[in-house]
């Protein structure tokens, strides 16, 4: 057992760090209050190569494994959540479909547009009526010659508003259910009848921008449906396994920046004629966010290092996003008690990390359905 | 153009401490790049651009040396030389030797050198030594603690801070030049050529390829010796 | 054991050393003056000498070839000066003081190469130096190491000094390395509290490292000349007395 990271693991976090300083979180701020995706941020990241972390080399990506784009997730959540949001988004979920299940000719078309942040990729599968229940989506999509007519409204579509390559997962057969009716479509935003719909004004990562897409008669190629006809809850699954261990891995960066700024704090407030941090129950609360923090991290690059191996980590991917979002929320919640009255301030950072993170226990899957797939998994084949 | 950049690896500043008990320094943590040589590799990276220059990057030292030396393909660099050597980290004169001698050995395998830079210092004693004195070994004109830098034709015009005030030298090439970090921002390395940084090829050269036997130095008597160190108090 | 000596290529034969020597200890032999074993080092035979034939430390022929064994072949301190006529440079001020103190310590005289006026020059002999090189400032735009290297390096090679001390500025950057390593020796970065062992005659400076967070004590393995720069506000002037002698040369 080997839990060191590689020099170009180390190297990728050094430079994401040097990005964050530098470009992310000065502006985490204002970005909050504009409640808009910074594209400068954006087009400085895709300069940097830092739009496709995640996407082989072969196709203008940068190669790094999962363990490299939990390290690169981690540090951009560190400076601004929702603009590490906006740009994992875009290459877990929205490319990591194409990358998974997409052919030969598919990768050739979008994956170097979206590794050199020219396309920006987002992944549409909730609906008002399918959320945690992804097999009611209503959606549908009906054969037309070389087409494919899709028809229903997906929300809630991380990156939506400005998007250009969105998975879409429709309906085929109704009688099928899940698995064999529902298939997942490539959907560029140039196609007729792809209708950018209301956006969302949201509690927190508001770098983030999302929206509701409406499909009205939106004609689609019969070449751009991805992966197997009829398979497409099984191309949801898989890019959910990889988006929920990153999602994770954002979690952690939230909740080691929490921890940053209270020991930051705790040192240098004094209450009683000495700093915070000499007071006891200052100091078990900083010793348990060390603790959660080091468990979240253990985890998250365990489960990262076995998906690298090639190794099946659907069910450590629901725990890590289970156990991350649900700890990291605690450390936040505990940071925010130990900046006092300043911890509710909004010209202070932490109150915008506190509604950051609360929608880690909601998106890509709530608390509850990690814990559904979870509990499942572990009744069919036993526990560890 | 052909640019030089010398390297150099240094103890991470936030990674020293002092024994009481011995008076030394000891380093907790890995080397890094010297900061000063980050605007060195900025101005080389710039040159490239503006005045298509091979840009070569030298280090020396043991073998971990060869880490800074991936910094420089990350900017941009065209060939990577490590020059293997052990000297006293005080010998500045041995130090000077061996990059000159090494300096000499890369322009007989790429062709002439015009341009030597180095940085301006180290966090450790401050403004250095090395690169004035390897102009002296190389009967290179220089011109040190540069903000600004210009190329016209074979001159260079450089502008020297020193105290707040600007000189402005002009300076016939091949010169030496050391960069003061006033000169420019470091860019972030793009993320693509600092994971191919790490399959690129380091030339190794060794002290005997230069020609250098134990001799040509003074046998350690020109180090600075450090009797101790102390924090003040 | 006394440390002046005589460059008997320079000595004219004119005897005014003999003149003013109280002890009798100067002699002429064949032309040449010689000094005898019961010298004091008063220094009154160097201040009446008008050719320059009389400094403290031995040149011996080996001595301009390289780097140095014996240490015992160089004696004297000389340091690098900058001023205009209204007087030295505060810099220039402080490592005069520091060269005043190690050549009284080690019983030798205090040279100086001064780039500057006539003003600048009794400035400097005024506050302690024996023998001033003085020069023009010289006109130069590509660099400070063009113009002075060669004659600073000439004046080094031919009187061997032990110690030769600079300001920290960016002129003495400029310089100090490139004979340093022309001389193959060391270049002490800038020190405070200058000291010497006597025994060995090293050099003993403290520098600060990492910006004053630490300080190092260092030293040479030998090497000779010692060159050093010295730290900023680390020595107190010393005051300018009008009634010190001193002999003022042109420099090259």
């Amino acid at each position: 057992m080997d839990f060191k990271f590689t020099e170009e693991q180390e190297a990728i976090r050094e430079m994401v760090r040097d990005f964050v300083d530098q470009e992310m979180r000065p502006r985490a701020q204002a970005i909050d209050e504009e409640e808009k995706t910074d594209f400068n941020i954006i087009n400085k990241a895709a300069e940097l190569g830092l739009m496709g972390v995640s996407l082989p080399e072969e196709y203008g990506g940068i190669g790094q494994g999962k363990v490299g784009f939990c390290i690169f997730v981690e540090e951009m959540s560190k400076g601004c959540a929702g603009t590490a949001t906006a740009i994992g988004c875009h290459q877990s979920i929205g490319a990591m479909t194409i990358v998974v299940d997409g052919t030969p000719e598919q990768k050739q078309k979008y994956l170097p547009d979206m590794a050199a942040g020219k396309k920006i990729g987002a992944f549409a599968l909730t609906e008002p009526n399918a959320g945690s229940d992804a097999a009611a989506i209503q959606t549908t999509a009906t054969k037309d010659g070389d087409y494919w007519i899709l028809n229903g409204r997906k929300q809630w579509v991380t990156n939506g508003p400005f998007a250009n390559v969105v998975t879409v997962f429709a309906v085929t057969d109704k009688g099928l259910g899940a698995h064999g009716g529902v298939t997942a479509f490539i959907v560029e935003n140039t196609f007729p009848g792809y209708v950018v719909g209301t956006k969302d004004h949201k509690m927190g990562i508001r770098g983030s921008e999302s929206c509701e897409l409406i499909f009205d008669n939106c004609k689609v190629p019969k070449e751009n449906i991805l992966g197997q006809f009829g398979a497409g809850f099984l191309t949801a699954m898989r890019t959910l396994d990889m988006g929920r261990m990153t999602l994770a891995a954002g979690c952690l960066g939230g909740a080691k920046e929490a921890l940053k700024l209270s020991v930051k704090h705790c040192s240098e407030r004094f209450q009683f004629g000495k700093p915070l941090a000499e007071q006891p129950v200052v100091q078990q609360y900083l010793a348990q966010m060390a603790a959660d923090i080091y468990s979240m991290e253990s985890m998250i690059y365990r489960t990262a290092a076995m998906a690298d191996n090639g190794q099946k980590y659907s069910r450590e991917s629901a725990i890590c996003k289970l156990f991350c979002s649900e700890t990291s929320g605690r450390v936040i919640d505990t940071a925010v008690q130990l900046h006092g009255g300043l911890g509710y301030m909004r010209e202070h950072p932490i109150e915008r990390i506190y509604r950051d993170c609360r929608i880690n226990r909601i998106f890509e899957g709530t608390s509850e359905i990690q814990k559904l797939v979870i509990a499942r998994d572990v009744l069919k084949k036993g526990g560890y | 153009m052909r640019v030089i950049v010398l390297l150099k690896q240094v103890p991470d500043p936030g990674q020293i401490g002092v024994s009481r008990t011995k008076g030394t320094l000891f380093e907790k943590g890995k080397r890094i790049l010297n900061p000063a040589d980050e605007h060195v590799l900025e101005l080389a990276a710039e040159l490239k651009s503006k005045e298509q220059a091979d840009f070569v990057a030298l280090a020396s030292g043991p073998e971990p040396v060869v880490e800074v030396l991936r910094r420089a393909y990350a900017f941009g660099a065209d060939q990577c030389y490590h020059l293997v050597e052990e000297l006293d980290e005080g010998d500045h004169f041995a130090k000077a030797r061996a990059l000159a001698g090494a300096i000499r050995l890369i322009a007989k395998e790429r062709g002439e050198v015009d341009l030597v830079l180095a940085g301006k210092g180290s966090p450790a004693w401050g403004a250095g030594q090395t690169g004035a004195r390897i102009a002296a070994e190389l009967e290179l004109p220089q011109a040190l603690w540069v903000a600004k830098l210009r190329v016209h034709g074979r001159e260079l015009e450089a502008t020297q801070l020193a105290g707040g005030e600007e000189q402005v030298r002009r300076v016939p090439m091949p010169a030496l030049v050391t960069v003061d970090p006033s000169a420019n921002k470091p860019r972030i390395p793009n993320a693509l050529l600092l994971m191919k940084a790490f399959k690129r090829e380091v030339k190794k050269l060794g002290l005997e390829e230069l020609g250098l036997t134990p001799d040509a130095f003074a046998a350690g008597s020109t180090q600075v010796r450090i009797v101790r160190t102390y924090a003040p108090d | 054991m006394h440390v002046t000596q005589i460059v008997s290529e320079k000595c004219t034969g004119c005897e005014d050393c003999v003149f003013v020597c109280t002890l009798k200890a100067i002699r002429m032999e064949g032309g040449k003056a010689v000094i005898l074993e019961h010298c004091t080092d008063c220094k009154d035979c160097w201040k009446r000498c008008g050719d320059g034939a009389i400094y403290s430390g031995e040149a011996s022929a080996a001595a301009a070839a390289g780097p140095q064994k014996s240490t015992e072949d160089w004696r004297g301190v000389l340091v690098w000066l900058e001023g205009d006529d209204s007087g030295l440079q505060t810099a220039s001020r402080e490592v005069l003081a520091a060269g005043r103190r190690l050549a009284d310590d080690l019983g030798v005289y205090l040279e100086a190469y001064l780039v500057g006026g006539a003003g600048a020059a009794r400035d400097a002999v005024f506050r302690g130096v024996d023998r001033v090189h003085q020069r023009a400032p010289a006109a130069t735009h590509t660099g400070l190491a063009s113009a002075y290297e060669s004659p600073l390096l000439g004046l080094i090679r031919e009187r061997h000094f032990e110690i030769v001390l600079f300001p920290d500025s960016l002129p003495s950057w400029e310089l100090a390395p490139r004979l340093a390593q022309r001389l193959q020796t060391t270049l002490y970065p800038p020190v405070s509290a200058l000291t010497v062992d006597f025994e060995t005659r090293d050099l003993l400076g403290t520098i600060h490292a990492y910006g004053g967070a630490y300080f190092s004590e260092v030293t040479t393995g030998g090497a000779r000349p010692q060159i050093a720069l010295v730290r900023g506000s680390a020595f107190p002037e010393t005051s300018a007395d009008p009634s010190r002698e001193g002999e003022i040369v042109q420099a090259a």
